[in-house]
This record gives structure tokens, sequence and C-alpha cells, in this order.
């Protein structure tokens, strides 16, 4: 090949990779902004619940069609065990009257049951109901992070339950442990706050169960926190449930208080 | 908080099985209305005091209508507990413990004994529900790594008679401290089986026992109760005179028995169901030969046959064990069933010897935190000669409104 078209081949190269370059270094930039999916979880995690030994009263309310059929108000304590990073739940029945004293516990390998009319402590599933939308396991607290793995499906712009547009990750979760009562979750999570705004969780079947809005942000135990859950049937949208999460406090609670045989000495 | 109380008014109408002339069968109608008052009091900031205890007014069972053929006090709980620390409880009075995980037969269940009290619905949890307690010492300690648990229970009493009944303001000491008990539990973290050891001293005697559970994914829940000892079966225990038992008095048996039960729930969350079925093996009840014996004496039909008949189901009644050396529990419960805050149920039990069922059918309707309506359906089913079929009362229907204040 004659000396100028090898100088004009490698000029053509050279000009290939400089014109390149602005596109790859767009590329590396693009990767380094994206966060970790996971670590997004994690921030959301800590939004959404206290990492430290807390107590809040939640009450879940009940509605068919805008209609209240229902409401239960339950105490609950919740620390986080060092060792697995799993939350250790007590929720106590405060409220309506036929129910209180009742307790459940979630201590990272079991749910159990205490009825104080009966003084039966019984080991129930994640999958039994306590009152409308709300099964066992969306009462007591779970880090996500530490239940599910999650993967990046992008960004999107949606709606919360104030109606305001939210820029947000959408998360792809798969459970990553036994803990995960979920076989799916999606999850919206603020972009700039690392809040979480709506949630859409899956049987293991592939059905969807039920949608959750993040709702009615307000300070507490150091962070802003959704005081309002709203969970509605997949099934059948008429029918939703409102947990609504008051009275944070923080509360020294020892290990040996999550154990089955404390439950019907809990106050 | 204050006391909790709540009314009930109950009704109960049976039907009459025809073709036992002779059988002993409840009154067609059996209105009760219970006045329920249950009371924790802080005393201290480590002392607390519980109170529990219900009135109930029925039918009189003959033409005397005083107060004591009228009303009934069940003193259910009456005791002190006191929490030096976080890791240690001690107690001291009437106390309603209940140990095991099992549903319908609970083999640890071991302070069952003398504590049944009239209540509507069949439904095990409802059963024990605000059942007597024993009185006794209780100390119980807790550690991150399990839980111990030490309780002493005085004989106060000698046991009732066969037959007795209890009436008025009698806290019935002879039905629930009737032997020296001392019981010794301990469920170490071990892991998803949460196994829970019992060591139980029953006057002389020594009984084992063991129960462990265990998830299977986020909808089934397994379990398995067993206990062990000498003690006498239910024969022996209903035997006052070999002779008159016949051919039944040659199944009396004192020697290492053993109760066993295995047992799994599963539950839907959409669908808000959850059934439970166990498999109980009883070896102190009666056996294929046993129950043979057992008809062959019904059959008899004379007062003092018909009179070790019902010996025999009132000490299985009393000791709250079953009947059957084997049978099968099942129940099904499914909330919001069409409407909300209807909660229907469905449980039965199966003698694996004749095919015989017994089981109640249950609508709960909780319309309000304070009102709850239920209306029950209660069936025995099966041949003439088998535990239920042979039973007078094949259908019974009761109402109970309840209000919580």
């Amino acid at each position: 090949m004659p000396e100028q078209s090898i100088m004009a081949s490698s000029r053509r190269r050279l000009l290939a990779t400089l014109a390149s370059l602005p596109l790859a270094l767009a590329v590396d930039a693009r990767a380094q902004t994206t966060p970790d999916p996971q670590a997004i979880l994690a921030a959301a995690d800590k939004i959404r619940v206290p990492q430290t030994p807390f107590r809040m009263q939640v009450t879940l309310t009940d509605y068919f069609a805008n209609k209240q059929q229902g409401q239960v108000t339950l105490s609950v304590l919740s620390k986080i065990d060092a060792a697995t990073r799993e939350f250790k739940t007590l929720v106590k029945y405060m409220a309506p009257a036929r129910d209180l004293g009742k307790v459940v516990l979630f201590n990272g390998t079991s749910l159990w049951f205490f009825d104080p009319s009966s003084k039966a402590t019984v080991r129930i599933s994640p999958q039994q109901r306590l009152i409308g939308q709300a099964a066992n396991g969306d009462i007591v607290t779970t880090n996500l992070s530490v239940d599910y793995q999650a993967a990046m499906s992008g960004t999107e712009t949606i709606k919360g339950a104030d109606k305001a547009d939210r820029d947000c990750w959408h998360l792809e979760l798969k459970p990553a442990s036994t803990a995960a009562i979920y076989g799916r979750i999606e999850l919206w999570v603020e972009r700039s706050t690392s809040r979480p705004i709506k949630g859409k969780f899956y049987a293991q079947s592939g059905k969807l169960l039920k949608i959750a809005y993040y709702n009615k942000y307000q300070s507490a135990l150091g962070a802003d926190r959704p005081t309002e859950v709203i969970l509605i049937d997949a099934l059948d949208a008429k029918a939703a449930t409102i947990m609504s999460s008051t009275a944070y406090a923080t509360q020294s609670l020892p290990d040996t208080w999550f154990q089955r045989d404390y439950l019907s000495q809990v106050r | 908080m204050g006391p909790s109380f709540l009314l009930e008014l109950a009704n109960a109408v049976n039907a009459e099985r025809h073709g036992f002339p002779n059988a002993v069968r409840p009154r067609d109608w059996q209105p009760r209305i219970s006045l329920g008052l249950e009371h924790h009091l802080d005393i201290a900031s480590d002392a607390r005091i519980t109170f529990s205890d219900r009135i109930s007014a029925t039918r009189p069972q003959g033409d005397a209508a005083g107060f004591d053929e009228v009303f009934q006090n069940d003193l259910r709980e009456a005791y002190l507990t006191f929490q030096s620390s976080g890791d240690q409880v001690i107690q001291a009075g009437r106390v309603n413990v209940r140990n095991g995980v099992a549903l319908g037969f609970s083999p640890t269940d071991y302070f069952r004994t003398g504590s049944a009290l009239v209540q509507t619905s069949a439904d095990p949890a409802s059963v024990r529900a605000g059942r007597l307690g024993a009185v006794l010492f209780s100390y119980q300690r807790f550690w991150k790594g399990g839980a111990l648990s030490v309780i002493a229970a005085p004989k106060l009493d000698d046991r009732p008679s066969f037959g007795a009944r209890s009436s008025g303001l009698d806290p019935r000491f002879d039905f629930t401290n009737a032997t020296n008990r001392f019981l010794v539990t301990y469920s170490p973290a071990l892991g998803p089986l949460a196994p829970q050891a019992s060591l139980l001293v029953r006057g002389e005697k020594l009984e084992l026992g063991l129960s462990l559970s265990l998830p299977l994914g986020t909808a089934v829940v397994t379990y398995a109760e067993w206990s062990g000892g000498k003690r006498p079966n239910l024969v022996a225990q209903a035997m006052t005179d070999a002779t008159a038992f016949g051919a039944l008095g040659a199944e009396a048996q004192n020697k290492f028995l053993n109760d066993a039960v295995i047992g799994a729930s599963w539950s839907h969350a959409s669908a808000k169901l959850t059934i439970n079925a166990e498999y109980q093996f009883h070896q102190g009840g009666l056996g294929r030969r046993a129950w043979r014996h057992y008809f062959d004496l019904a059959e008899v039909g004379t007062p003092s046959a018909l009179d070790i008949v019902s010996r025999i189901g009132a000490v299985a009644n009393f000791e709250q064990d079953p009947l059957s050396r084997r049978q099968m529990f099942a129940m099904i419960t499914r909330q919001d069933a069409g409407i909300n805050d209807l909660t229907l149920s469905a449980l039965g039990t199966v003698n694996l010897y004749d095919g015989s069922v017994g089981g109640q059918i249950s609508a709960n309707y909780a319309r309000s935190p304070q009102w709850n309506a239920g209306l029950y359906l209660s069936f025995t089913e099966g041949a003439r000669k088998s535990q239920y079929g042979g039973l007078p009362v094949p259908v019974s229907a009761a109402v109970s409104i309840v209000r919580y204040f």
C-alpha cells in the first residue's frame, strides 16, 4: 500500500477514534451516575422505617367503595437484628376491644400469634390476614434490601398518592431470602429524595396482589417518613386499606422480648 | 387501660335422634346470658394484677330455680405478675396456662384438665378462650437463646365425683387442682423448628413432651406435638366396678401411653382463606376393639350400662382428651366471605375407626367494633353404632350476640 494510503488510513482510524470518544465518555459518565439499584433500595428502606429500635402506633382502616368497614389500632415495636439485618417486630392490638391484647411476633425466622383469651401462641404464615388488604407480612417491619434483590428497570415519572408528578427510579425486586413474602415487587423510588412512592406486589404465581402508595411524608425520628401507606386490592379496586403511622418514639427493646414465650408478657 | 366487658346472649336448640329412648340428652333449648370481665391493673412499675371472670345465667336443669341452679360464676383468672427485670417473670394465683402448638388436640397442654367452660362455638380457640385457670406459682426466665418456665400447681381438693356439676360461686378448685403438678418447659431458640420440651410430674407420675413447628414457604405452617408417660387410659380412669364393665373392663390399662398430633395450616392471602388439618393419636382412648365393647354395653341399655357409657364420655370431656384413639380434625375459615366482616367457618372431627363425624358450621358477623353476632350449626353423623352417630342429638343450632365494652 502506498505511504499516503497508509497515513490516510491511520488518520481515518484516528478520526474515528476521536469521533467516538465523546460517546465513550458519555457512556462512562452514565455508568458512573446510575446508582446501584440495591443501594437505592437500601436508601428507601432507611426512609420507610427507622433503623434504630423504635415504637410507633399504626392504625389500619379498611375501606370498600370509599366507605369505612373496620379499623384496628396497633402498637408496633421494632428493631434490627445486628446479625441478619432483618427486623424483629412485636405488634400488639390496642383496639377494637374484641382484639385487645393480641400480639404478633416476627423474629426474622418465624411469625407467631398470641391470643390473650385462649393464651394460645400459634405459629402463623405471612399470608394470613389481619384486616383488609394488610397481610401479616405487611404489618411487620421489613428491610426490603435484605429480603429482595433489586434490578434497575429505568426511570419513570409517575403520580404519587397526592397526584403530584414524581421523577422515580423504577426498581424490579426478586426474592433473595426465604423471608420474602412476595414473588416479585415493583418499586418506584423518587430520584431526588430516595422516598418510596409506589409499589406493586405480586404473588409467587406472578399475579398482582396489591398496589401500595406511600404518602404523607412527615418528620419522624430523624427523617421524613411515609406516615400513610394506601394498599389497594389489585383484584377489586374498591377494596383498600390505609395504614397510618403515628407516635414514633425511640425505645430500648431487649432481644429477650422477641420470642414466643414472652408474648403473654408484652404490655 | 380500664377493664373490658362483654355481654353474651346465647340460645341453643337441640333436635332429637330417634331410637335412643334411654339416652341422656341436653334439653331441647338452652338459653344463656353471660357477663364477662377482664382487667389488668398495674399496681407498680413491675407488678400487675390480672382478673378475668364470667357469670352466666342459664335455664335450670330441674324445677328448682335458686341462685345455684340459675347462676354460675367462672373465676377464670386472678393472679399477680411480678417482673423484676425484662428477663424474669413471676406469677402467682389462678392462671390459664396454655402450652402446645396444635389446634384441635394439644398433648402438651397439660393444664387443660377440668378447665372447660360452656362455650357456644366449637372452634378450639374459643373452647380454650376464657377457660378456668389452675392455681399455681410460675417462674419464667428469658434470654436471647430461649426461655425456661417452672410451674408448681398444688392439689387443693379431691377430684369431683362423676356427674358432679358446679354452680353458684363455686371456684371449682376440685376441677383444676385435684392433683399436685410440677411442670418445666424449655424453649430454645434453635432456628426455624422452634422446639419446646416439657417435663411434667403429675402426682407421682412423670410425662415428657415435645412440640415442633416449621413454616414451608409463605403460606404453610406444619407442626407436630407429642407427650408420653405412664398413666391410666380412659377406661381405667372411668372404671369403678370391673364386673360391671364386662369385656370393656379388660381394655383398662395403666402403662406408658403416647399422645401425638401432626398437622398443618395453609393460608391464601387474597382469598382470605385458612385451612387446618390434624391427625390426632390418643393412645389412652378407645381403639377398635374397645369401641366394639363400648357399643355392646350401650346396647344392653340398662341404667348401670348407660351409666358406664356416660362415665367414659364424661372422663374424656373432663380431661379434654379425644374419646377415640385415632381421629382426624379439619377446619376451614374464610374472612369477608361475600360480605365484609362476615367470617364463615366449618370444622369437623372424624373417628377413623367408624367414619362418623362431629362438626360445626358457623357464621360470625362483626359489623362494628362493639358487636358480634354468631350463628352455629352443630351436627353429628354416622352409623348408629358409631361415636357421633350414636349421640342422641343429630343437629343443634345456636345463636350468640356479643357486645364488647
